[in-house]
């Protein structure tokens, strides 16, 4: 068996490519710029007569005078490059960024108006309350908060950064319809994409995607100038590739980003369902759960697409059909529960122990 | 000069590999420790909660003052048995909390059976208490023996058996259910809503 502290490791590391990805797209967005707008500048500067120099002694110059009949060489004297674009969007990306992210708990669980539940509820609470604490020590992590989404239709998600900061969360619908060992499945499920650092992954990617869509529409809209141009020398025409490379980045980073978090989310739902399964030491409860919450069939309307990948399984309606779809957050239900069937059949065959 | 170069690679990259498994075995005798005491914690919940849970019934279940005295027993028992001990005393532990387990889930099948308990509703509470509680040992227990497990495997493999003695690595002893009896798992109701 893998340790999760394995896993943990490896997550921790695709978090740091993706971000260090990010900053090297935000860093690219305004760089191209500036040096795009700098070669269009060279382009357009007027060469001017160059001042011509002569070695008095070794090591040391001095204007000098051209002779009589002599051509007097021509040189280009342009602005020095000054990076502004650079400097202003890589702020103001990191600057999003970092907001985004230590709010980015609390946004999702205002946007779904779920409420809290203390440790001394009772009813349909206080199991919740129990299992995700029971949940909890089985992972061996620290007890997450608690809350109910007011909404009829059976999910769950999990969110936050960092411990003192996890949150997981369940509709109404589903504390009512599942069991006890059907509960103990969907939030073992959920604690293992919190402790696995899914969340963590996955929230930083949703973040930097919708921050580089904004960003890209930004500069988008300072519109670049360019043109086609009567000299066609050296500077202009290095000036048009670097444009021409640095509008189809802007265009289709977002759609390339937002592809690569989907593989990698689905990835990872397989791997929550098996840490599900290694927590409860039944996969057949996390089974029957999911098959409930595909019966169940409807969408549920209060979470947004946005977060779907913190979720059990899609909220989205159109996900929850059988075919593998590039653009879904989750694998195909019957996929899931095959490969937990198949971890069933591993535990019942292995000597009982632990 | 070559040679020298080469013994000098060799000589970094051993330093390398011994400080790294040095590193991961106190890592893992850490987590095993931390896991124990995660179980210390939920069996110092469970004893302080039977009192309480047998008291909420006394006055209904008059006729069954035996199980609930057995209940008692084995409680303090274990209390007796826990107070002090260490990774070390597993074996001792595991007994004692095993006919705990045993007792408790008896009282429950119990409990069960009287419906002027269950009229009352407070029956769906004590069984969710009952239930989480047992279960919070359980997979505190479960969390321990994953934990302890990786730690003996990691003392066994390259080249860490090589540090293991550096590490003052020993095998931790697992958390086994030692008696018929005990491996009975308590079969408590969970439909409630």
């Amino acid at each position: 068996m893998a340790t999760f502290f394995e896993l943990q490791e490896k997550n921790r590391k695709k978090t740091t490519w993706v971000v260090a990805l990010f900053v090297a797209f935000f860093l690219w967005l305004g760089l191209g710029l500036d040096l795009a707008l700098y070669f269009k500048a060279r382009a357009h500067t007027r060469p001017v007569p160059a001042t011509v120099y002569r070695e008095t002694s070794p090591g040391s110059y001095q204007e000098a005078e051209l002779p009589p009949g002599a051509i007097r060489p021509y040189e280009k004297k342009s602005k020095p490059f000054r990076p502004v674009f650079t400097i202003v969007i890589g702020l103001l990306g990191a600057s999003l960024a970092w907001w985004e992210l230590s709010s980015a708990a609390t946004t999702v669980l205002k946007a779904v108006r779920a409420t809290p539940v203390d440790s001394d509820t009772k009813g349909p609470g206080r199991v919740f309350h129990n299992v995700v604490e029971e949940m909890s020590i089985a992972a061996g992590m620290p007890m997450p908060s608690v809350w109910i989404i007011p909404d009829r239709d059976p999910n769950a998600m999990a969110v936050g950064l960092k411990p003192g900061d996890f949150h997981v969360a369940a509709t109404e619908g589903l504390l009512l319809s599942l069991t006890r060992e059907e509960l103990q499945g969907v939030v073992a499920h959920e604690i293992a994409h919190i402790k696995n650092q899914d969340v963590r992954l996955m929230t930083t990617l949703t973040v930097l995607v919708g921050i580089s869509a904004l960003i890209a529409e930004f500069v988008a809209r300072c519109r670049y100038h360019g043109g086609s141009d009567r000299s066609g020398d050296d500077d202009s025409r290095i000036g048009s590739i670097i444009f021409v490379i640095w509008l189809l980045t802007v265009l289709l980073a977002p759609l390339a980003t937002r592809i690569m978090a989907l593989m990698v989310s689905k990835e990872r739902e397989y791997l929550a369902d098996a840490s599900a399964a290694q927590f409860t030491r039944n996969p057949q409860a996390l089974i029957s759960a999911l098959e409930k919450i595909s019966g169940a069939a409807g969408a549920t309307h209060s979470i947004s697409q946005a977060s779907a990948h913190l979720c059990i399984a899609s909220p989205t309606a159109a996900d929850l059909s059988e075919e593998e779809s590039l653009f879904s957050t989750h694998p195909p239900m019957s996929q899931r529960i095959a490969r937990l069937r198949l971890i069933g059949r591993g535990m019942a065959l292995a000597p009982s122990g632990g | 000069m070559t040679a020298a170069i080469v013994i000098g690679v060799i000589a970094v990259i051993t330093v390398f590999i011994a400080i790294s498994s040095y590193n991961s075995l106190i890592n893992l005798k850490e987590q095993t420790n931390n896991s124990w005491k995660q179980i210390d914690v939920q069996l110092k919940r469970r004893h302080d909660l039977i009192p309480n849970l047998v008291e909420a019934v006394r006055g209904a279940m008059q006729f069954e003052r035996e199980t609930l005295e057995a209940v008692i027993a084995a409680r303090n028992k274990a209390v007796s048995v826990c107070t002090g001990a260490g990774p070390g005393n597993v074996a001792e532990i595991a007994a004692a909390e095993g006919a705990l387990s045993a007792a408790l889930s008896r009282f429950s099948a119990i409990v069960e059976a009287y419906p002027e308990l269950k009229a009352t509703g407070n029956v769906a509470q004590f069984q969710e208490e009952l239930t989480s509680t047992e279960n919070r040992v359980g997979f505190a227990r479960q969390a321990y023996n994953d934990t302890a497990t990786s730690y003996n495997v990691a003392q066994q493999q390259f080249p860490n058996v090589l540090f293991a003695g550096m590490a003052k690595a020993a095998p931790a002893t697992l958390w086994e259910i030692s008696e018929q009896a005990d491996r009975e798992v308590p079969k408590v109701n969970l439909s409630f809503k």
